[in-house]
């Protein structure tokens, strides 16, 4: 059943992209609050696939460590400023934003910043409480396991799995349009962050391959979008994600598969992938997607 | 050491309460040794009923994306208060399996598997119970320096 599920998804993605294409020109304006109960669309993902789907959504946990791995330089200026949280009025802001401030709330845990943590906690504990979904969060717990650097991977853990329920939770309650938007909100945080720190080769080099397997991430999260494009405010994020697709069409990534052999040690079964991918991004095409990423994300985050 | 045993303790306890797992048993005894000095990225709660006679296997997929030049640390854990022992298979872009935690020749379960990804891509990871039978586990995924 599996294969002509995704036959049908990647035929599909074929032609809505060539659909969009077209419809560049008609971008609408976004001037109603997003309800947060279902959104009706003539075409969507069913929310096995929606769940499916987000769950593919790289985790920013694992961005943020490479980051960190990398030797580069944590930076403070590149978070959403807490006090933002006051501009977002509406639920399409909210859901938006509470991805950001996740994945900002993850960027300084990894970093042993967890003074600072405090202020982003506080503000995903708001806007979740703002979408009924803060059941998601033990923020007494998190608060005290924030005082002492020592608690960051359990920090991590809760955050993390806080987020994977909620979901979880919103899709089977049909708003699964708000999942995906936290979703959305997460995924471009994390691009902007790691777009924007001072990198030098060879750390960049490794930055810039990660970036540019993004691309299937792209194509993916635009599926998404286009499960709710019925409203306005999607289709804004669409047109968005459409003008950072045609960058990524510059990016080629190729897979040689091989039979993966497997070792024992000690008990551990080591996995040895003899498989292999190459991702060829230049700088053009990585200076292209930084300031379409960092575009998006402060409109996202104003 | 311990200091990740106390971590875990308050993790998994967390997992547990925030997946509705807490019927099938005390997981945390079962799995906090086994994340180690790893970090921590993704769980899954796996409950599945028993297989019916002449129904498909129950089984529960999800979706992540592994990236190369990061070696995965991946293994679940069992609730022992019920029979089933969960089997993982672990399935590439172009869903060609790569591993499954079972060595069906020797008969025998693997604890953990060590995944050093050379491609890129989005992975599908499978969980089923041994034989159908009815059983409860977390899958557990985390990376090593």
């Amino acid at each position: 059943m599996k294969i002509p599920r995704l036959t049908t998804v990647f035929v599909s993605l074929f032609f809505f992209f060539a659909i969009l294409s077209c419809q560049q020109g008609e971008r609408q304006q976004a001037t109603d609050l997003l309800s947060d109960s279902l959104i009706e669309a003539d075409v969507r993902l069913d929310d096995k696939m929606i769940r499916e789907m987000i769950s593919s959504i790289p985790n920013p946990v694992e961005m943020s460590a490479l980051l960190q791995k990398s030797g580069i330089v944590y930076s403070q200026d590149l978070l959403n400023p807490v006090n933002n949280i006051n501009n977002y009025n509406t639920n399409f802001k909210k859901a938006l934003n509470l991805g950001v401030y996740g994945t900002d709330l993850v960027y300084m845990n990894i970093y042993d910043r967890t003074i600072s943590t405090l202020r982003y906690l506080s503000n995903v504990r708001d806007l979740a409480s703002d979408l009924r979904v803060e059941q998601f969060f033990d923020y007494e717990t998190l608060n005290r396991l924030s005082e002492s650097s020592r608690n960051i991977d359990s920090v991590l853990f809760i955050t993390n799995t806080g987020f994977d329920d909620m979901s979880r939770y919103l899709i089977d309650q049909n708003r699964g349009n708000i999942s995906v938007l936290i979703s959305y909100g997460t995924w471009i945080e994390s691009l902007y962050i790691a777009t924007n720190v001072q990198t030098v080769p060879p750390k960049s080099e490794t930055i810039h391959t990660r970036l540019g397997e993004q691309k299937k991430i792209l194509d993916n999260m635009i599926l998404l979008l286009y499960t709710y494009r019925n409203d306005p405010y999607f289709q804004n994020l669409i047109d968005d994600l459409m003008e950072l697709k045609v960058i990524f069409d510059d990016v080629s990534i190729t897979y040689v598969y091989a039979e993966p052999t497997i070792q024992e040690v000690d008990g551990t079964v080591i996995l040895v992938d003899n498989s292999s991918s190459e991702v060829n991004i230049s700088e053009e095409t990585v200076e292209a997607i930084t300031q379409q990423v960092s575009y998006i994300r402060n409109k996202m985050v104003e | 050491m311990k200091k990740y045993n106390i971590l875990l303790s308050i993790l998994f306890a967390f997992v547990l309460n925030l997946n509705g797992l807490s019927q099938c048993g005390n997981l945390m005894d079962v799995c906090h040794g086994k994340l180690d000095d790893a970090r921590f990225i993704k769980s899954w709660p796996i409950q599945l009923p028993e297989q019916e006679s002449g129904e498909p296997l129950p089984q529960v997929s999800f979706k992540m994306p592994l990236s190369s030049g990061t070696t995965y640390k991946i293994f679940a854990c069992n609730a022992e208060e019920y029979p089933g022992e969960v089997i993982i298979s672990i399935r590439n872009h172009n869903d060609d399996l790569v591993i499954t935690s079972y060595m069906v020749e020797q008969q025998r379960h693997l604890p953990i598997i060590k995944f050093p990804v050379a491609m890129s891509g989005i992975y599908t990871f499978s969980f089923y119970f041994e034989g159908g039978k009815e059983g409860c586990a977390i899958g557990v995924v985390s990376s090593v320096d």
